[in-house]
């Protein structure tokens, strides 16, 4: 149903709003007496409606948000400093100001060989910085992307043919290449150099699907009716080509997080990311590498699981969203 | 069909301000290596243009413009002829055009040699996987997509959806930690086995190897793809995931368009109904968008090579990185652009003579 | 790869009286019924319908969107897609063998070979991958068991037979290079390439330019004349109908609800819901007036109305109409067949008041 029914006793009861037909039977045998109104969803509730009883988007958002818990409170409430190293003879962790330890010498994933340092709160403080590189720099690009191809599909001429040779090329290159020399030459391990760069190689796809969406709509026979109306442009821009064109920034902009952080880890993995010091699940598996000869499995296997788990949490949610949001979809 | 040749261009100066992102610049490097003599520091700037300003630089490293000669004559080779024509017609000799990268700031020898030691075994192990890739994307997802809700169905997209969120580095670190060191069934790394001959220029392509070869056929056969099969697995699992799942998405989408309605009404029988009319059109967007994907193969080359210790090119461009060797790096990137786009270019070709509908020109 | 047999399941209810005994009758719908299972419920989108059709006669089978009409035209030749859809029951006997028991390798052979059908879209109907020949031939082949050439040349034949120019040239063009009169003409040569006993037409005009269905019509109806087909034609437009087919069935929310000759159900109709359609037909000397509708909306597939399907939206009923769903009677005298209780024998009093209305809305119709 696009419309919730409400269904009550009028003005003075309560209404009732029911989701199905079959609900609605019931109801009615119940109560009568109940008059029915029904009442229309706006595209967005109607797109929530949908994305709430998506089966996979269900499962995807609780394993994203479990991330998210876990990358944000999570540094908070661990008893180990993921930069400690342990004093050779105390025989435990140096405690940099955190909570009393619960479980002095206990390590829910291992330890990491040679340095000694805990991997359950490498993990941990990586999603964190995972997570936060992945939604800053998806967002800088998806702004970046919107501007440049709103002002190429609005625009168009000689202004929209450059921009989209340039996007053309930028296109062709293998990317990650490209940001591992970056981010090599100029990142000096910084975090914020890092997210920098793939927000600077990443705008691209946006730019190019913000474009077609205007200009798809620059020709269509709605936009027409509503300026034949009296409509203003700057409301027609407002009211109908952004919620058309939301749509698919979204979709896009929610994989691009995932694919943002998997590159990160990539490119910290090969040793020209973040500096080791700020530990995301990237540079950690760098450091797993090695101890792999030396029988030590879980190094590598936690921060590469905590990665798929959150990849996979996102491409859920964007799947939901992206049936959620296609304005063809039937309840 | 053109419009490649701008964005080639586009691609080449991008890549050029690579050069100019290096802190220092490539003389920097250069300087502090203490077996480059005064001279040949000297040699290197003067032919890279590192004195003069930046667009002669670029056009003298694509080749377009001869070190040896200055002002607006410069576009003119030693012969006469624009600088930019091939060598054995009487153009230049220098820079991309012809073929020239430049030294390694390692090794000091020519880029264009490495390269192209290397470009074969990277063909081995990106064709291998280009072929698997392809053969098994289209299977599973005609049949996720034929068997719509079926178990075969559901468990290929549960594989897709998983496979499609794994790093491909991780990938292949799981691989090695399941397969080599728990199971032993396949080597750790490299492309052979060094214990077949222990002579030390026996590499891939040189001629004690091919003398090798046709000794010991099978056994080098053998060994080969017992150290392709992880690095091939590793490089095309994530993309056969991505893949299949839009190759069901199309051919459910083709199956339900009105002409396969027609087809069936005909007396058509289903299996020719699913190859013949359906398949053909839902494979013109899966074309497009495996030219699309071309890329992605190359930044997994890096990832496969690195943990597998594959001696092919994008470990070569992994090293460079750590080494500052920019002429190495960007010959690299020079191909890859190349050949991406050359392959989008054929995709485009292959879909015009595909589709009827799209006419040339 | 198998592709899973179709088989539609049998209602307990349901036994088979067998063949139909007249060999004039080509085709002999009983009782179908072709549900559709979808996530808040089940549509009953043909919910028993009964029709026959003798050789060579012409059946239209109208109706508002979303009656049931194409369903039941799509049910005929087990077109249906089963996950979502499924052949509840009934039985259609064509030929001594009910269509509906068959699989798929059977009905296969019946598909374009003995029932042909065209259907309403002529832009997406066509592959736009392969030449208008080879689909044409590919039926051809496929039932007639000739080779490549000779199946060619009777494609060039038969686009002839529909009146397209120069068809030798046409053979090898494809489908976005022609308009979408000449694709319909492609579409109605693919059906008659085989020579079918029965053609079924699923609103063939409905797409098309005013100008270019009046030929299109012409031509389906000449070919039927031609071959000694049988047609069935489905559309939602009267004029339609009452140009091209010697019956009508007018259906509703799955079920046929009025049938018979069409002069007596145009003319003569006698269920309130043809009455309905019959005036609300714009017409130049009701200049003025306000346009007549059928009040209401056509009813939810999830809450159909328990008595009557048309009870919520007719003039006429009163509160039998609700609790009991009426046959299809036969008024006494006539050919036509009715479901409403109106033509049932106690009724008198009230059907003079439908009767007098009728005059009323014909008069309306033909001015």
């Amino acid at each position: 149903m696009d419309e919730l029914t409400r269904a009550g006793r009028s003005a003075s009861q309560d209404a009732v709003i029911v989701e199905s037909p079959a609900a609605l039977e019931e109801l009615l045998t119940e109560h009568p007496d109940y008059d029915v109104q029904l009442e229309s969803l706006n595209q967005w509730q109607l797109a929530w409606r949908r994305f709430r009883k998506h089966r996979m988007a269900i499962i995807g958002s609780v394993l994203f948000v479990t991330m998210l818990l876990l990358g944000t409170i999570g540094p908070l409430i661990l008893p180990y400093d993921p930069n400690s190293v342990p004093d050779p003879g105390a025989g435990n962790y140096v405690n940099a100001g955190r909570p009393p330890m619960l479980f002095p010498s206990f390590h829910l994933f291992g330890e990491t060989v040679g340095l000694q340092r805990d991997v359950f709160t490498l993990v941990i403080n990586g999603i964190r910085l995972s997570l936060l590189i992945g939604v800053l720099a998806t967002t800088i690009a998806t702004l970046v992307g919107t501007l440049v191809g709103g002002v190429a599909g609005y625009f168009g001429g000689f202004l929209d043919t450059f921009l989209m040779r340039v996007v053309d090329a930028m296109l062709s290159l293998p990317l990650l290449f490209l940001i591992l020399v970056f981010s090599r030459f100029l990142g000096a391990g910084s975090w914020v150099t890092v997210m920098m760069i793939f927000a600077l190689f990443g705008w691209m796809g946006i730019a190019r699907l913000v474009r077609s969406v205007i200009l798809s709509m620059r020709e269509a026979d709605w936009v027409d009716a509503a300026r034949a109306v009296g409509v203003s442009d700057v409301r027609i821009i407002y009211r109908h080509l952004m919620p058309n064109a939301l749509s698919p920034i979204i979709v896009s902009a929610s994989l691009s997080v995932a694919g943002v952080i998997i590159s990160e880890a990539f490119v910290s993995f090969l040793g020209y990311g973040i500096d080791p010091a700020t530990p995301t699940l990237g540079n950690v598996l760098s450091g797993a590498q090695d101890a792999l000869q030396q029988g030590n499995w879980w190094w590598a296997f936690f921060p590469g699981a905590a990665i798929v788990v959150i990849v996979m949490g996102i491409n859920f949610m964007g799947d939901g969203l992206q049936d959620a949001l296609d304005p063809r979809a039937k309840i | 069909m053109l419009g490649a040749i701008p964005t080639l261009f586009i691609c080449s100066l991008l890549i050029y301000a690579i050069l100019l992102a290096a802190p220092g610049g490539p003389s920097a490097r250069f300087a502090q290596n203490p077996k480059v003599t005064p001279e040949a520091r000297q040699a290197f700037i003067h032919r890279w243009g590192l004195d003069q300003p930046f667009y002669v630089q670029y056009c003298r490293w694509l080749g377009a413009c001869n070190p040896n000669r200055d002002g607006a004559a410069t576009f003119l080779s030693d012969d006469g002829w624009p600088n930019l024509l091939p060598g054995f017609i009487g153009g230049g000799d220098n820079g991309v055009l012809h073929l020239d990268f430049g030294d390694s700031v390692t090794t000091g020898s020519p880029v264009s040699d490495a390269i192209g030691q290397r470009i074969p075994r990277t063909a081995i192990l990106a064709g291998s996987a280009l072929v698997i890739w392809l053969i098994l994307a289209l299977v599973t997802g005609m049949v996720a997509a034929v068997k719509r809700y079926s178990k075969i169905d559901t468990a290929i997209t549960v594989f897709n959806y998983i496979g499609y969120s794994f790093p491909t580095f991780w990938l292949g670190l799981l691989l090695i930690i399941i397969f080599v060191m728990q199971l032993g069934w396949f080597p750790a790394g490299g492309m052979w086995d060094v214990r077949l001959d222990d002579k030390p220029s026996f590499y891939f392509g040189s001629a004690e190897y091919w003398s090798f070869f046709q000794q010991h056929p099978l056994a080098i056969l053998k060994d080969l793809g017992s150290h392709l099969v992880l690095p091939v697995i590793t490089l095309v699992a994530v993309s056969v995931a991505g893949d299949s799942r839009f190759v069901r998405a199309s051919m459910i989408d083709a199956l339900r368009e009105d002409y396969v309605r027609t087809a069936r009404a005909k007396g058509v029988p289903e299996r020719r109904v699913i190859y013949r009319h359906a398949l053909r059109n839902a494979m013109l967007p899966v074309v497009t968008n495996m030219g699309l994907e071309l890329p992605f193969l190359f930044t997994g080359a890096i990832a496969t090579e690195t943990i597998f210790s594959w001696p092919g090119m994008g470990r070569y461009f992994y090293e460079a990185v750590g080494a500052y060797d920019y002429p190495v790096l960007m010959g690299i990137l020079v191909i890859t652009a190349v050949f991406v786009i050359g392959a989008n270019l054929l995709a485009d070709i292959i879909y015009a003579i595909v589709d009827p509908r799209i006419s040339y020109g | 790869m198998k592709i899973k047999e179709m088989v539609p399941k049998l209602d307990a209810a349901d036994r088979s009286v067998g063949p139909p005994t007249d060999p004039d009758v080509l085709i002999d719908v009983r009782g179908l019924r072709t549900y559709f299972h979808v996530m808040d419920g089940t549509v009953k989108a043909v919910d028993g319908v009964d029709f026959s059709l003798k050789r060579g006669q012409t059946l239209g089978l109208v109706g508002e969107s979303g009656c049931g009409k194409s369903v039941t035209a799509l049910s005929i030749l087990q077109l249906i897609d089963i996950p979502p859809g499924e052949i509840a029951g009934g039985e259609i006997w064509f030929d001594g063998r009910d269509l509906l028991k068959m699989t798929t390798d059977q009905i296969r052979h019946v598909r374009g070979a003995d029932i042909a059908m065209i259907f309403q879209e002529p832009m997406t109907s066509l592959n736009p991958v392969f030449t208008i020949g080879d689909q044409i031939s590919e039926a051809i082949i496929l039932h007639q068991h000739v080779n490549k050439k000779e199946a060619m040349s009777r494609a060039i034949e038969a686009l002839a037979a529909v009146g397209i120019p120069d068809p030798a040239r046409r053979v090898k063009q494809y489908p976005h290079e022609m308009s979408g009169g000449i694709r319909q003409r492609v579409m109605i040569a693919m059906a008659i390439s085989c020579n079918p006993k029965l053609l079924i037409a699923d609103e063939p005009t409905t797409a098309l330019d005013v100008t270019i269905q009046a030929q299109i019509l012409e031509l389906i109806k000449e070919l039927q004349v031609r071959t000694g087909a049988a047609l069935l034609l489905i559309t939602h437009d009267l004029a339609v109908v009452a140009e091209t087919v010697q019956n009508v069935a007018v259906m509703y929310a799955g079920r046929i609800v009025e049938t018979g000759p069409v002069e007596d159900v145009l003319l003569s109709p006698k269920h309130p819901y043809t009455q309905g359609l019959l005036n609300s037909i714009p017409a130049l000397h009701k200049r003025g007036r306000e346009l007549d509708v059928i009040r209401g909306v056509v009813p939810n597939p999830f809450r159909m109305p328990p008595g009557c399907k048309f009870e919520p939206r007719c003039p006429y009923a009163w509160e039998h109409c609700r609790e009991a769903e009426p046959d299809l009677l036969v008024p006494p005298g006539t050919h036509d067949k009715s479901r409403c209780f109106l033509q049932a024998p106690e009724n008198a009093t009230r059907r003079q008041v439908f009767d007098r209305a009728t005059v009323a809305t014909v008069r309306g119709v033909i001015g």
